[in-house]
């Protein structure tokens, strides 16, 4: 039985001048990275540009990547972040932070209202967060920058950083909260669906 | 930090697999691929200032280039024409023609005894003298002249040949008269094409009454009419040489008299075969290119149901001032109507702003003592939402604060149009034409970009920190219809090319901006300064 190749075997293809190990490469990430746009750039059209657009750099990059440093997906994600970032500071939106302050207060969620969510409905609630929070909590939650990263990337204090972050956290489970007594999300808001 | 946790489980360890939703359309790679490997790399978007840049170096050079090379214009007066001939059967030679010329005359006739003429430039005067001036620009004759030839004929073509680019001074010969010659020839000089006299710049008439020679089988109607003549615009030189006998029917043999450049042209419009190079004065079926830098003023008409909305805000506006491009086609039609097809680009700004109420609480202030504020703006082309930020001073009373924020925008916009008009020629003069222009287009809205560039706060004590635009305006029309009338007035610089300087109106149809009861018109004005050439 013939086994997947490694990302460094493809890799190396590619840099061989392989177009078919590029497509192997695409093919195997591609569904990850569309994911990470998504969250950062909310609209699916913004989001397929980015995905090209990343796809784009990690090629003309990939003679940069060191397997010694990180593993391929944590590079080619971080390529793909940058790219979204990028797109967002094109619009102006990385100090979209939104204030929701007079929402009311403080909604603890149970921890099982996240299990019972899929991917897609998770999404769907990230999606719901203000751009601002958003991307912040993307950036710290889900990807692991850290705050003094994420004050850099988005040219903003750490101190910012850390608000937006509990701002968001606060959002998120007013926005769970409806949701929990529901069968699922209301996927009206951005339909995602194929 | 539970939640946190499954959030990123979620999205980094669960498997995609099944996610179908997450796949990319296959167009994405497919564009992917042809940005990598199959198309080559995309030119470069040549910023506006480089593109008005090179357009106005490229004005420039050429009008040196034109102002360099082209010479003086000579009095109708100075009449001369230039000859080459050291042929003892040329007769009699009737030549009733004025030639206008920029250029000096320098003809080669080769007749079949072989003997090479070269004259720098020929008058056929009253007096029945053909004479030499290499400073020449027109040729004048006289009708049914009868020049007589001499032996100096030889001795000055000689001389002439010998000395083809250094001839300054008048010369002249006389043929004698011996026989009545009949028939009228009129060569059209068109640009490049044998058996027609070619000159002057580039394409010119030239007229000759050439009467048979009764007494010699030679004559200049068949050498004239076996001649090649061609010029060379640059080197001012006209070549005049012998060539088959089939090339006569190539040339055109009518009748016609003319006495001035006015005259010329008029006669040569009066006839389809005729073409005198102009762009201004076209024949059918020319295609002209066109290219030209403009000023451009937008002007905003809101509604008055937007105005009375938003004059509690004290909203002002500028119109729009920007720059645009253009380039086109035009093709006649008709002798004074072409069409004309361009594409244009312009880069607009324009600012606006208008004051808002905002409420500084100090409870809600963070580790910093600011608040930060969701505004909409108003513009002319509908609402922005922003993000402010406003920082109050320790020395300011920690209460509740109402404040009036004067908002500031600035806006840019980069706007398409494509344009298909009618333009209606009035010569004034043979160098001027004044044109009147109607027609109809579209233009789209590339992009708007708006920019907070600043707003200040009515109370002291309180400061403007961070700004951003959070939304662009989203009610926009990009497309609309417009029609467009103008006029223009051209001036030839040379028979291919010319210079306008245009005006145009630009009504759109329909509103840039729409939203319930409000709505904003664009007009469009330009002030275009505008290159033409013959293709």
């Amino acid at each position: 039985m013939k086994t997947a190749k490694s990302d460094i075997e493809i890799i190396d293809e590619i840099l061989a001048g392989s177009k078919s190990a590029f497509k192997l490469l695409y093919e195997r990430y591609s569904r990850n990275h569309f994911l990470t746009c998504i969250r950062y750039v909310k609209n699916r059209t913004d989001a397929e540009d980015m995905l090209q657009e990343s796809y784009i750099k990690i090629f003309k990059d990939l003679k940069q990547f060191d397997a010694k440093k990180a593993n391929f997906s944590t590079w080619s994600n971080r390529v793909v972040i940058n790219t979204c970032l990028m797109k967002l500071r094109k619009k102006n939106v990385l100090k979209d932070f939104e204030n929701f302050m007079d929402r009311g207060n403080d909604i603890k969620i149970e921890s099982s209202a996240i299990d019972n969510l899929s991917l897609q409905e998770l999404t769907n609630v990230i999606l719901q967060l203000p751009k601002g929070y958003r991307t912040v909590f993307n950036l710290f939650v889900i990807d692991g920058f850290s705050h003094k990263e994420i004050a850099e990337k988005l040219d903003i204090s750490e101190n910012t950083s850390k608000t937006q972050l509990s701002k968001a956290r606060k959002n998120l489970q007013k926005i769970l909260k409806p949701n929990i007594n529901c069968s699922s999300t209301d996927m009206s808001f951005l339909n995602y669906a194929k | 930090m539970q939640n946190d946790k499954k959030i990123k489980d979620a999205f980094n360890n669960r498997s995609l697999d099944n996610e179908d939703w997450l796949s990319p359309p296959s167009a994405v790679f497919e564009n992917i691929e042809d940005e990598l490997f199959n198309k080559k790399k995309r030119k470069p978007f040549f910023p506006l200032w480089l593109q008005i840049g090179i357009f106005v170096m490229f004005l420039i050079g050429l009008l040196t280039y034109r102002f360099n090379t082209a010479s003086t214009e000579i009095a109708d007066s100075s009449n001369n024409v230039v000859v080459e001939n050291k042929s003892d059967v040329l007769s009699n030679i009737n030549i009733e023609n004025e030639i206008p010329s920029s250029s000096t005359l320098q003809n080669q006739k080769q007749l079949d005894s072989n003997e090479e003429i070269s004259v720098e430039a020929l008058t056929v005067n009253d007096s029945k003298e053909i004479s030499f001036n290499s400073t020449t620009e027109s040729i004048k004759n006289t009708k049914n002249n009868n020049v007589e030839s001499s032996k100096s004929d030889s001795k000055i073509a000689n001389q002439s040949s010998s000395d083809k680019n250094s001839i300054n001074q008048n010369r002249s010969i006389s043929i004698t008269n011996e026989t009545n010659l009949g028939i009228e020839v009129q060569a059209n000089f068109a640009n490049n094409r044998k058996g027609t006299v070619s000159n002057f710049e580039s394409t010119t008439n030239i007229n000759v009454i050439q009467q048979e020679n009764n007494n010699t089988n030679q004559s200049l109607s068949t050498d004239l009419n076996s001649a090649i003549f061609s010029d060379d615009i640059n080197k001012n030189n006209i070549g005049l040489e012998k060539y088959n006998t089939s090339a006569i029917e190539q040339l055109n043999v009518i009748p016609v008299t003319l006495r001035s450049e006015d005259d010329l042209e008029q006669n040569l419009l009066a006839n389809n075969n005729a073409s005198y190079a102009n762009p201004i004065l076209l024949k059918q079926n020319d295609w002209i290119f066109t290219i030209g830098t403009s000023l451009s003023f937008w002007n905003f008409k809101l509604n008055e149901n937007y105005q009375t909305a938003l004059q509690p805000a004290d909203f002002t506006y500028t119109n729009g001032k920007g720059i645009a491009i253009f380039t086109g086609v035009e093709k006649s039609f008709a002798s004074s109507f072409r069409v004309k097809a361009t594409v244009g680009f312009e880069n607009i700004n324009f600012k606006s702003g208008h004051n808002s109420s905002i409420n500084y609480n100090p409870a809600l202030e963070e580790s910093n003592m600011s608040n930060d504020f969701s505004l909409t703006m108003a513009s002319p082309l509908g609402f922005i939402e922003s993000e402010i930020n406003v920082r109050r001073s320790d020395g300011v009373n920690a209460e509740a604060t109402d404040l009036v924020v004067d908002l500031n925008n600035s806006h840019k916009v980069s706007n398409f149009d494509f344009g298909m008009s009618v333009l209606k020629q009035f010569s004034i003069s043979n160098r001027l034409a004044l044109n009147l222009e109607g027609g109809a287009g579209l233009n789209h809205l590339i992009s708007l970009d708006n920019d907070l560039y600043k707003f200040s706060l009515s109370k002291e004590g309180f400061q403007s920190g961070n700004s951003s635009i959070t939304a662009d305006q989203n009610e926009l029309k990009k497309t609309r219809p417009y029609f467009l009338i103008g006029g223009s007035s051209m001036y030839k610089i040379n028979p291919n090319s010319s210079i306008g300087l245009s005006y145009q109106l630009k009504q759109d149809f329909n509103s840039i901006y729409q939203s319930g009861d409000f709505n904003t018109l664009l007009k469009r004005q330009f002030l275009i300064l505008e290159y033409r050439v013959k293709l």
